[in-house]
């Protein structure tokens, strides 16, 4: 740019304001009002060094003098705050014309508060947006944390829980088991028994096509069956060789004695517990004891349990007699079919003997079960 | 007395301004006032009975999209303070990226990061903070030191600028 055209242009448009340098950097003409732009105290010296005036000149030392010797075009420094306004500050060498050798150094300043004042909304509005977003991110990842967290939680707790329910089952599974060989012990005999007609009713059960539940159901509550010998005299429970016709009518109050017993809970497990040792008497035919019901009034439940206790009882040692052998056991229900047990349920039991008798060998050898 | 040109870069909104103001008046608000361009704040130090350096502190506009820093605020700077926001994970990724536009445009000079208001973050994540602080000082080997700081609290705000001026001064 032509000096000369620098100088019109400054008294044209009066929000330029200039300060010429000669080749050495130092001040040696100002325009009017520059003084709005630099320290006044140092401007009022002559000859001072440009970078005391303007303190954003600091470092750029090599890149003035490179202006000086023509090695670099200008340096731009725009937006510049300066007493509540903003300057756009840039140097450049003059010359008197393109050819002409530089004679000095212009220090132009080019007040642009009015374009800052129109972009400053805009760029604080885009900032703040901006920063919105991110404060809305931050807390999106944060709750996303938390809800990971509450996840944990909720998973442990029901982990817990289902661990606390398992326990309960466990212990329910305990508590019946050993009262049922309350009932077994009292009449001297093992608590394996109890436990071995529970395994057998759930599989004649899942034979007979009830569901998983109900068979489990069964498999807890069967083992409560007696549980009304309890309530018997010793001389008649552990009386050695056969009770007279007395004796027996107080021995068969056990199913009902049970059925009290267990009925006054509101448990589900123990209703049907009392339902089984209510009815494990009944007989097909409806002579059995202690309501007499037939055939399938009788709960099936209970027309199971009869069938797997009985088999059960005869293969073993008993206070007053010695197992049975297989073969009359298996002899003694087949005959019972249609009289004492469910025909139906007699079948199914035959068929698959194999699967009572596998369950008998195994209730043998694991000694984990003789514990109860 | 020794003048140095001391430039504080990084994305917007992480501080700058209010640790400059902390360093140089001693204030703080929690008013955002984007910067707009430059400006300049001086602060004189006596480092001995012989030696006063006087800082030129630089306050220039942030910028998340680092081209979008302007060279001539940068060129000159004998000393460079880089500054992300801890609770900004995005802030302090850029640090890199500004550390790369120093590199392109000063000759070796002594930087440091301020991973700044570090107030923000409750207590139990102090040990986050160390960990942020050591991760940028080995992953930038051109950096003096990273510091947590807070213009709010005041933390390590003398700290970054003495450490700086003492590499100023070397
Ligand atoms: N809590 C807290 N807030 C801070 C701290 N430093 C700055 N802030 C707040 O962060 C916001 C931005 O601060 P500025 O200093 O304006 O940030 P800047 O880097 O200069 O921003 P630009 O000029 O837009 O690049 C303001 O609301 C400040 O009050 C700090 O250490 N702690
Ligand atoms: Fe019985
Ligand atoms: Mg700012």
């Amino acid at each position: 740019m032509h000096i000369q055209e620098i100088f019109n242009a400054i008294y044209e448009k009066h929000y330029y304001e200039y300060i010429v340098l000669d080749k050495t950097l130092n001040c040696i003409e100002f325009s009017d009002k520059v003084i709005d732009y630099v320290d006044i105290q140092e401007a009022s010296q002559m000859y001072r060094n440009i970078i005391k005036l303007i303190p954003e000149l600091v470092g750029l030392e090599d890149e003035l003098q490179e202006i000086a010797q023509g090695s670099r075009e200008g340096i731009e420094i725009p937006l510049v705050h300066r007493k509540k306004a903003f300057v756009t500050i840039s140097i450049q060498a003059g010359r008197k014309s393109r050819y002409d050798e530089i004679e000095s150094i212009i220090v132009l300043f080019e007040n642009v508060s009015q374009f800052v004042q129109m972009q400053q909304k805009s760029i604080q509005d885009r900032n703040d947006k901006e920063l919105l977003l991110l404060e809305l991110d931050k807390k999106n990842s944060s709750l996303e944390k938390y809800n990971k967290h509450m996840m944990h939680l909720v998973e442990a707790e029901i982990e817990k829980n289902s661990r606390l329910t398992n326990e309960i089952i466990v212990t329910q599974r305990e508590v019946i088991a050993t009262m049922g060989a309350i009932g077994e012990t009292r009449s001297k005999e093992t608590g394996d028994h109890v436990l071995r007609v529970g395994e057998y009713a759930k599989t004649l059960a899942l034979m007979a096509g009830l569901s998983e539940q109900e068979a489990e159901e069964l498999k807890m509550a069967s083992p409560m069956h007696d549980i009304g010998k309890v309530g018997i005299e010793d001389a008649i429970l552990n009386k050695p060789g056969k009770l007279t016709a007395t004796e027996f009518e107080v021995m068969k109050e056990h199913a009902l004695l049970g059925y009290e017993m267990l009925s006054g809970s509101k448990q589900k497990l123990l209703q049907t517990a009392a339902t089984i040792a209510y009815e494990h008497h009944e007989k097909w035919d409806g002579t059995g004891y202690p309501r007499g019901l037939k055939g399938e009034d009788i709960h099936i439940y209970g027309r199971i349990t009869a069938i797997v206790d009985v088999f059960d009882a005869l293969g073993h040692d008993r206070v007053y007699k010695k197992a049975w052998p297989l073969e009359s056991i298996l002899d003694f229900i087949k005959k019972e079919s249609g009289t004492h047990f469910d025909p139906s349920l007699v079948k199914l039991f035959l068929d698959n003997i194999h699967v009572f008798i596998s369950i008998q060998e195994h209730y043998k050898s694991d000694k984990k079960y003789h514990k109860v | 007395m020794i003048t140095k040109k001391v430039v504080l870069i990084g994305d917007f909104a992480t501080g700058k301004t209010s640790l400059i103001r902390r360093y140089v008046d001693n204030q703080f608000s929690d008013e955002y006032l984007t910067t707009i361009g430059v400006k300049i704040s001086k602060k004189t130090l006596q480092i001995s009975d012989e030696i006063e350096l006087q800082l030129m502190v630089w306050d220039i506009e942030g910028h998340t999209d680092v081209k979008a820093t302007n060279p001539a605020y940068v060129i000159g700077a004998h000393g460079v303070i880089l500054v992300g926001d801890i609770t900004r994970e995005k802030s302090i990724e850029n640090i890199p990226l500004h550390l790369e536009l120093v590199k392109r445009l000063l000759k070796k000079v002594p930087i440091v990061i301020a991973l700044n208001k570090s107030d923000l973050l409750p207590n139990e994540i102090e040990i986050e903070i160390e960990k942020k602080v050591l991760d940028l000082d080995a992953s930038l080997p051109e950096v003096l030191k990273v510091f947590d700081t807070s213009a709010k609290s005041s933390k390590n705000v003398e700290a970054i600028f003495i450490t700086l001026s003492q590499a100023l001064l070397l």
